[in-house]
């Protein structure tokens, strides 16, 4: 079996074919309107969209920058514009019971014109109310009632007064009320006249006095009757001439909307409510209470008994075609379902159905409303506000306070309004798979999930696709075009973030950063089309800004404070690779893995797992290299070595499989005591057959090793191997390319355990013979032998031991003997 | 000419029952006093007719509201009238603080009438309000005001419950002299600025109302004042009323005309519901 070869710089990096890019910029391109390589995601939104049935809600999952919202809001408009555009709604005064205000649907446009209307009728009201109750007939009228009461009470008053005049007698005044006095020569009486009188005299002054008080009660008793019974006819006159003020723009009114049943109904009801109050129409202000000495008495606008006569218009469609969309970017729980504001009013807080506030699901009635998941999870209640609201199809405005029973004061109650939206909640795949596991609800009311792919396939006609994506937002953010050389070097950027030759990033918001930030190095280059040189340039700089951490450890590896070798040999001891993610920036990082063995009962320490530094997945990797040992070598013998492996200099945790075959690789050199070219870094998992397995982050990973060699310098010996099946992922960056190409660097591709030995050591693996055994001098030889002389040393150990207990025993046998 | 009557009213007297049109009376007055510079007389009569009817054994009062039917005495009316000569004593010195004029009080006992107009005698204005308590809810010029609107030596000022002395004043002219004292009270009573002057022409014809335009506007010229002009066209109530565009608001002005038999003067007052000023 001969040694694996390096790769080939072709199969490094798979650059986009120019040729078959046929236009020259941009310009050249048409616009794309659809998605690329997101064929299941838009599928699904069809079908969400198109169902309309309850609970089939859309739930738009997929990693970030995938262009979720821009897609799904475009694909809800599309569908939208053709949509019938959904009712107007109204809240109006309820006259019967004003805290629940009654809703009302009006087509389209409608309910603006009934808010002019009402305003219109209320104005006009104000002044032909008023002008009916100064019109000479009305006057005249009143003024007869009023008269007619006064001339009654004072007729009946003249009674008494007659028939006291007739006895000598006068209705006096007194401070509290009424009297009758005997009069004398045109006086009252002396006390000592009335004594000189004779007894009969004034028996009869005083029968008559009595009698006309009697009388006087009578009549006093009966003036409140009078009065009530005049105010009554006055007040019905007042019915009277409001009616007739009213009856005919109300009656104008109905004729306009003589085809809505609910405006006729509504407007009767304005009409018997303003003839019950015409009284507010006559008064100009009215003072709110008695006046706080010191202070301006307080007064109220007279418009505000008017408010109950205006139209509040929630939802308003007129000039609006097709069915809405809405966005909510603030879906808090008021702002989801609405809110009913107070206004302070002299240090009161007042309501009506005036200031209910609608929300997005009413603005998006009838259409979409989209929302952000993770912001709907976060404001308190939104989300159960919504669910609520979906399960019981109905907008029913309530206040938080009302909703958790917090206060009981008088509120309204605003008439709930049936709801048809359809939702699309866009969010990460992680909120979506915990949602519908924990949330029983969540099942029934998101039905349709969206899910948005990673990556596409890299082929010729996506790659067209990609580029005309590429134009249209050059196009749409206003930038220089680009030529087809730098749209190509876009294209390989794609696939370079999405970590496969073979596949393109569908995270378009990161392509988006890198066109817009190459037309601004363009622009400073002084270009009228963006090239090649200004994409790289944008990486680049991209690079470089997010770079400190990476070349801070670049760095400590230079100084010394992290020891790794890149040259020489060493028994036991491999260059490892990891990957650190900070953000969106990822770089690879060399880390020494170490070895020790010794006679043991055949236990593999991680001395990250023992410290819990290392995750779950580490310690599998290492327990999978374990079987692999015991297994592979002497599967008759106990496996009598212990063997201890650990990431040197490492503080942090460690977790992944990625570098278990480098772990393998220096358990086997640490048993066979063979010594490992330092110039080689690994990465890979292994299996317990010996395979090696893809691991991810196979460009960083190399890249972060070759920046170490080529700042100690290259040698032509330095190198990383990977395992075979993350060669299609290799998109790497042009200098390392460029060092393979020089040969001064080289990648190989392995599939098996031997393959890496044989090229981290330089001697043959070896293959068992029929006879079951190794060739001489073989790796596995090397490996198996000293696991023998283990398991032989162990024996012996564990005889000796027996002996040695043996020996004990007979020694306390002889001291029994001897005893 | 103006500083002349300025001088004229040095003394007001205001005839106060405790009822809400003296008080109002009350307030007027005091408003005059400030602006005439003059001194304030208030002037509460213990009536004796209810004295007397108070002693009487069977004095029953009806009270009202209510219509409660009471025993009354002497003693508790000589305590009523005491609480109310001390509310009217307060009124005056709380209004009279506040317009900051002199003030005297004085309490006399008799029948009201009479001893008003005695005490008029000693002032050059008597303010009084058009009622006491009216029985029925139409205000009619009261006994007392109609005896002083008669009989008082001096001009009287008669004043409701809720009417004050600023808005439009409107005098009566007819070319005679009271009519033109009358005019010259007028201005006096109104500050120059701000108050505008209407001046109706007592007579029945056009011509005749040319010339009383005339006069009374060479009078005006002297008293550097400006007014409107409206022709009467009778001399009746009715014919008053008419010409007098709205009835609430303003102070009325009307002179001792010989042209206005005094029984039209006392139903115009009845019908009015504005301050009136009868000047003698």
């Amino acid at each position: 079996m001969g040694q694996v070869k390096p790769l080939e710089p072709g199969a490094l990096y798979r650059p986009c074919d120019v040729e078959q890019l046929d236009f020259q910029t941009t310009d050249d391109l048409e616009d794309l309107h659809d998605v690329v390589g997101q064929a299941r995601a838009v599928e699904s939104i069809q079908f969400g969209i198109g169902m309309r049935r309850r609970g089939y809600n859309l739930f738009v999952l997929g990693p970030p920058g995938a262009g979720k919202h821009a897609v799904v809001k475009e694909y809800l408009a599309r569908k939208a514009a053709t949509e019938p555009t959904p009712p107007d709604w109204c809240y109006v005064n309820n006259f019967k019971e004003s805290a629940k205000p009654t809703v009302m649907k009006l087509p389209a446009g409608q309910g603006e014109v009934l808010r002019k209307e009402m305003e219109q009728l209320i104005e006009e009201l104000q002044t032909t109310i008023p002008a009916a109750f100064e019109s000479e007939d009305y006057r005249t009228r009143k003024q007869e009632m009023e008269e007619e009461f006064q001339e009654q009470h004072e007729k009946a008053l003249a009674e008494v007064q007659r028939k006291a005049k007739e006895r000598s007698i006068a209705l006096i005044r007194t401070p509290a009320g009424l009297a009758f006095a005997p009069l004398k020569d045109g006086e009252v009486v002396a006390p000592e006249e009335f004594r000189k009188m004779t007894e009969q005299q004034r028996a009869q002054v005083e029968q008559d006095v009595g009698d006309l008080q009697l009388e006087l009660q009578r009549v006093a008793r009966t003036v409140p009757k009078w009065k009530r019974d005049t105010q009554q006819r006055i007040k019905e006159l007042d019915r009277e001439i409001t009616k007739a003020a009213v009856a005919n723009p109300i009656e104008e009114l109905k004729k306009k909307f003589k085809e809505l049943q609910v405006v006729q109904e509504y407007l009767e009801a304005v009409e018997q409510d303003i003839i019950d109050n015409a009284d507010d129409f006559q008064k100009e202000e009215e003072a709110l209470s008695p006046g706080i000495p010191g202070l301006p008495s307080l007064r109220l606008p007279s418009t505000v008994h008017f408010r109950r006569y205006r139209v509040n218009l929630l939802v308003n469609q007129q000039g609006v075609s097709g069915a809405p969309v809405v966005y909510e970017d603030y879906p808090t729980f008021s702002n989801l379902i609405g809110r009913v504001e107070h206004i302070a009013q002299f240090g009161a807080l007042m309501t009506d159905f005036n200031l209910i506030r609608p929300g997005a699901l009413h603005r998006a009635n009838g259409g979409y409303l989209m929302l952000d998941a993770r912001k709907v999870l976060t404001y308190p209640f939104a989300w159960e506000g919504l669910k609520r609201t979906l399960h019981s199809g109905f907008i029913r405005v309530e206040s938080l306070e009302q909703m958790l029973s917090v206060v009981s004061t008088v509120s309204l109650q605003p008439e709930p309004i049936p709801l048809d939206v359809k939702i699309a909640l866009v969010g990460d795949r992680f909120l979506y798979y915990l949602l519908y596991q924990l949330d029983p609800d969540f099942q029934e009311l998101f039905r349709v999930a969206t899910d948005f792919e990673d990556d596409l396939e890299r082929n010729p006609g996506n790659d067209l696709l990609y580029a005309r994506m590429i134009a249209t937002r050059i196009r749409k953010s206003g930038l220089m075009p680009f030529d087809r050389q730098a749209v190509a070097r876009i294209i390989e950027h794609g696939a370079r973030l999405a970590g496969d030759a073979e596949k393109l990033t569908a995270q378009v918001r990161y392509i988006g950063e890198v066109i817009r930030e190459t037309a601004y190095w363009a622009k400073e280059a002084g270009h009228q089309v963006a090239t090649a040189d200004d994409v790289e340039r944008a990486i680049q700089a991209q690079r470089y800004r997010s770079g400190r951490l990476r070349e801070r450890a670049l760095e400590m590896v230079q100084k010394g404070v992290l020891l790794i070798d890149t040259e020489g040999d060493k028994t036991g001891q491999i260059n490892g690779l990891s990957v650190i993610k900070l953000g969106q920036f990822a770089f690879g990082r060399p880390s020494r893995i170490t070895c020790r063995v010794r006679l043991g009962k055949g236990e593999v320490v991680d001395i990250e797992r023992k410290v819990e530094l290392g995750g779950p997945l580490h310690t599998k990797g290492v327990l999978i290299l374990s079987g692999f040992l015991s297994a592979h070598y002497l599967p008759d013998e106990p496996l009598s070595l212990w063997a201890s492996l650990v990431f040197e200099q490492s503080y942090g945790g460690v977790e992944g499989d990625s570098a278990s075959a480098a772990e393998l690789f220096a358990l086997l050199s640490a048993v066979a005591q063979v010594p490992i070219k330092q110039s080689l870094a690994v990465t890979g998992s292994v299996n317990q057959h010996g395979e090696i397995q893809a691991i991810g982050g196979v460009n960083e990973k190399i890249e972060g090793f070759f920046d170490l060699c080529q700042a100690r310098g290259l040698n032509g010996h330095h190198g990383v191997l990977i395992p075979h099946a993350n060669q299609q992922n290799l998109m790497l960056r042009r200098e390392v390319v460029e060092a393979v190409e020089k040969g001064q660097f080289s990648i190989y591709a392995i599939r098996t355990v031997d393959e890496g030995m044989e090229l981290l050591t330089g001697l043959t693996a070896g293959q068992r013979s029929a006879r079951g055994r190794f060739p001489r001098n073989s790796l596995n030889h090397r490996v198996e032998k000293r696991l023998k002389a283990f398991a032989e040393a162990r024996k012996e150990h564990e005889k000796g031991q027996k002996t040695g207990t043996g020996k004990r025993k007979g020694t306390s046998r002889k001291k029994k003997g001897s005893s | 000419m103006t500083d002349k009557i300025d001088v004229a009213i040095r003394r007001i007297l205001v005839a106060i029952d405790g009822s809400n049109h003296s008080l109002a009376a009350l307030d007027a007055a005091a408003e005059l006093a400030a602006r005439l510079h003059a001194d304030l007389a208030g002037l509460f009569v213990e009536d004796i007719d209810l004295l007397r009817w108070a002693g009487l054994p069977f004095a029953r009062e009806l009270r009202y509201p209510t219509v409660s039917d009471h025993p009354v005495d002497e003693c508790a009316m000589e305590r009523q009238l005491r609480a109310l000569a001390s509310q009217a004593r307060r009124a005056l010195e709380e209004a009279a603080a506040r317009r900051q004029v002199q003030c005297t009080f004085r309490v006399v006992r008799g029948r009201v009438a009479p001893k008003v107009l005695e005490a008029a005698k000693e002032a050059d204005l008597l303010t009084l309000g058009f009622a006491s308590r009216p029985v029925s809810g139409r205000v009619k010029l009261g006994s007392t005001a109609r005896e002083a609107a008669e009989k008082a030596p001096r001009s009287v000022l008669l004043l409701q419950t809720g009417s004050t002395l600023h808005h439009p004043v409107v005098a009566i002219f007819d070319g005679y002299e009271p009519s033109r004292r009358a005019l010259k009270v007028a201005t006096s009573l109104t500050p120059a600025q701000g108050v505008s002057l209407t001046v109706l022409l007592l007579c029945e014809s056009p011509a005749r109302a040319q010339t009383l335009q005339q006069e009374a506007q060479d009078l005006l010229r002297l008293l550097e004042r400006t007014a409107r002009f409206h022709l009467v066209g009778g001399y009746t109530a009715q014919h008053l009323l008419a010409a007098l565009t709205s009835r609430r608001g303003g102070m009325l002005i009307i002179p001792n005309s010989p042209l206005l038999p005094p029984h039209e003067v006392q139903r115009l007052v009845d019908e009015l519901h504005c301050p009136v000023l009868l000047v003698r």
